[in-house]
């Protein structure tokens, strides 16, 4: 028995194009769909069960599909949503095992014809999840499930080589049961499979005719008289090497059980992107924003699963003048707020519309931890983070960016100055006073009003002292004067703050702060209000 | 007579309210239903401070202490290592007073919404969202900004001549009842300029307190013929609401310096 290198699970959908075309449009299921090129839109790339129960068979033209059911629901290729499924698919992945493969992601311009450009196929390192999961029926169970959340009926197979979780994976789809083959029982499992069997282990290869060519040895073998596996492990690895060639030499490995391919596992994506072509180009903002909501429910679905929220949003629009633009947009706090992120994606889109017809969206999210909530033994418990979260994006999308956040006073000597930060109040370590100490007696500190921006003043000055200010919503004649009280500060900058402060009292019982712009010349010019004291 | 209600009895005989059921509904005016202001001659005239699940209204003009008294409040809440929310429809809030007021800034959400329908929402999503004890909503518009106050897309709020109308209010209200927060409306009454802010917007019966402060003088240091010095702000509170309180008349006097 050969030496145990671990365990593979494989993740299988097959049509994976038909499965990426009902992910995106759910409402299709049940039709009979088929797919066609993209380009040409005139051959029939893939079928779904209901169009190939009713003759619709991939290879056919759409017209010779038409005339075998008239009611076929025809399609063309969508790569963005086949893309997208595809990655998806390895967020499922991602979401059992921290080692994930996407098998035979062939670029779409190298894809044979006929052939989906993603294969829906995946593996996984499943070495010691089942401590994870209890048992390894619980693994394929986790993936089936997961699986099913982001719209894929798929087909699960673990066994201790890459090529017989795979071949495992395809028949436990056909069969609607998960296949677990047992430690070291690779060779037995695979022996009584035919040879065609094999065909699922032959990667595209560099020319992506792996499959053509193990179809030749196997009419080769045929005339031999070996038709399964076990036959076929049976002979001298040598001679079917010399005779057969190098893929016949691999394959044998396979039927053998010795199968040592490594696991190539893919890199975890930067954001997570949903996309689609539309059939035809759409100019309204709520037909859009339609589209951008599905989007987002299916990549927040992909977030939730990875127990990630959205802290970033990039719609990307293709026009129907060929031109692209993007909207990138800022989400406040990490949030699963579709309607949330909807609004978002409405006032952005509503501040720069498109100037043209839709044809394509494509809509990416930054992932991030969603704020935790840890509950306090001293300190009250303040809003729950997940909602704080959406109320926040909901807010900063009603009043703007930089309209919501934390006030901070920066150090300085401006009187004016202020910064916006994120709001976070489980970062706050100021500590926590008894209800008691807190109470004064009638006496509290005097507030300052801030007037934003400050309004230009006209100021009338007798002898040195302030007689009367007039200013828009103000004026009077000065009670009580203070000052001046000079401030010069950030003179190494470009806009130095030179003033020279009053607060005045005026007849109208309002006393406020002004102050005179040392850096207008004028004697007359300058003076400006920018607080009440209230 | 059961010797559990019995030693009940001898209890609340000894220390009334000390002992009552974990089912029953707590006295109207009780701590519990009460935010203390952090003043405590206002908490006793208020009976224990602004009731919880409900909205109450400081009105008054400008140079009262109006802003003082919110921050004071602000800072009381923080202080305890609860959260608040400032809704600053005119853009007004000073941090730097605030910190001065003892507002932990961290502990405080700042909001400034470009109009008063956009305050209003946003103060209904705060309510609505729960875990803020208090939201204040400045609603002392500038003049140049009273005449567009409205939503820009309609929706509940929409339009600025239904901005102040009854039905807001309640809305509000009724979103404080569910959220058990105190939600505070800063009023500006008419005032000797008169021509500062954007007329008052009155909460009316939606407002379960409601409090007017009155300026009484502005307090300089004129001591030895050196320059003045501001000194602070005395103004009285009246309480001419109190809904649910012993007293609807109580008048404190606040010094803010």
């Amino acid at each position: 028995m050969p030496a145990m290198h671990g365990r593979f699970a494989c993740l299988f959908v097959p049509r994976f194009a038909v499965a990426a075309q009902l992910r995106a449009e759910p409402e299709l299921r049940g039709c009979p769909l088929v797919v066609c090129d993209a380009s040409s839109r005139s051959v029939v790339t893939d079928v779904s069960p209901e169009a190939y129960r009713v003759g619709a068979r991939p290879g056919l033209t759409v017209a010779q599909a038409l005339i075998r059911h008239s009611d076929l629901v025809v399609r063309p290729l969508d790569v963005a949503a086949l893309a997208a499924a595809q990655a998806a698919l390895a967020d499922v992945g991602r979401s059992v095992s921290p080692r994930v493969e996407i098998v035979a992601a062939a670029e779409p311009e190298r894809a044979l014809p006929g052939q989906a450009p993603y294969a829906g196929e995946i593996l996984l390192d499943a070495d010691g999840l089942e401590q994870l999961f209890g048992s390894v029926a619980g693994v394929a169970a986790a993936l089936l499930r997961r699986a099913e959340r982001v719209g894929f009926a798929a087909g699960v197979g673990i066994a201790d080589g890459r090529a017989t979780a795979r071949i495992a994976a395809g028949i436990a789809r056909r069969r609607n049961q998960t296949i677990l083959v047992a430690p070291g029982e690779d060779a037995a499992w695979l022996a009584s499979l035919p040879l065609s069997a094999l065909d699922r282990a032959c990667d595209a290869g560099d020319d992506g005719r792996g499959r053509l060519r193990w179809s030749a040895v196997v009419e080769s073998l045929g005339r031999l008289g070996i038709a399964c596996c076990g036959d076929f492990a049976a002979m001298p690895v040598d001679e079917v090497a010399s005779r057969l060639g190098k893929l016949a030499a691999q394959m044998w490995h396979v039927a053998a059980g010795r199968d040592r391919a490594p696991l190539r596992p893919s890199l975890v994506p930067h954001e997570h992107t949903e996309g689609t072509r539309l059939e035809y180009g759409v100019s309204s903002l709520e037909a859009l924003l339609f589209i951008v909501r599905g989007l987002l429910d299916r990549v927040l679905a992909r977030l939730t699963m990875a127990s990630l929220a959205c802290s970033g949003l990039t719609v990307s629009l293709t026009l129907e003048d060929g031109s692209q633009i993007e909207r990138e947009i800022g989400v406040l706090a990490p949030t699963r707020d579709v309607k949330t992120l909807t609004m978002l994606a409405r006032t952005a889109l509503e501040a720069a519309p498109p100037h043209a017809a839709i044809e394509a969206v494509q809509v990416s999210a930054l992932p991030d931890r969603p704020r935790a909530d840890q509950l306090d033994l001293f300190r009250p418990a303040g809003p729950p983070p997940a909602q704080l979260a959406a109320t926040l994006a909901r807010l900063a999308a009603l009043c703007g960016a930089g309209k919501v956040g934390q006030a901070v006073a920066p150090a300085g000597y401006r009187p004016d100055a202020f910064q916006v930060l994120p709001f976070d109040p489980q970062s706050s370590r100021a500590v926590p006073v008894a209800e008691e100490a807190a109470l004064v007696g009638s006496c509290s500190a005097l507030a300052v009003r801030a007037i934003r921006p400050p309004r230009a003043a006209q100021v009338f000055v007798e002898a040195g002292r302030i007689t009367y200010v007039r200013a828009p919503g103000l004026g009077g004649r000065a009670v009580v004067t203070s000052g001046p009280w000079r401030i010069e500060a950030e003179w190494w900058s470009e806009a130095p703050c030179r003033r020279d402060y009053y607060e005045v009292q005026l007849s109208d019982g309002g006393v406020y702060r002004l102050y005179r712009d040392l850096a207008v010349t004028h004697a007359d010019a300058g003076w400006f209000v920018d607080g009440c004291y209230d | 007579m059961p010797i559990a209600p019995r030693l009940v009895a001898e209890l609340n005989a000894h220390l009334p309210g000390a002992v009552r059921r974990a089912d029953a509904p707590l006295a109207h005016g009780g701590r519990e239903q009460r935010l203390a202001t952090g003043f405590a001659t206002l908490d006793v005239a208020l009976d224990g401070g602004l009731p919880r699940g409900h909205l109450s209204e400081l009105v008054g003009p400008t140079s009262t202490g109006l802003t003082s008294l919110a921050q004071r409040l602000l800072g009381h809440v923080t202080a305890q290592g609860q959260v608040a929310a400032w809704i600053d429809t005119p853009d007004a809030f000073d941090p730097a007073s605030a910190v001065a007021a003892g507002v932990d800034l961290g502990r405080l959400l700042w909001v400034r919404p470009p109009d008063l329908a956009t305050a209003f929402a946003a103060t209904e999503a705060l309510l609505t969202m729960g875990g803020f004890p208090l939201v204040l909503l400045d609603v002392r518009v500038p003049q140049r900004h009273a005449k567009s106050a409205g939503a820009p897309r309609g929706g509940p709020y929409g339009g600025s001549r239904m901005a102040g109308a009854p039905h807001v209010w309640m809305r509000l209200a009724r979103a404080a009842a569910g959220s058990r927060s105190v939600l505070v409306v800063l009023q500006r009454t008419a005032h000797r300029s008169a021509t500062t802010d954007g007329g008052p917007v009155t909460a009316g019966s939606s407002a379960a307190v409601r409090l007017e402060l009155q300026p009484l003088r502005v307090v300089w240091d004129r001591a030895g013929g050196a320059p003045s010095l501001l000194d602070g702000l005395v103004a009285q509170i009246v309480v001419l609401r109190n809904r649910g309180g012993r007293r609807n008349d109580g008048r404190v006097l606040l010094e803010f310096a």
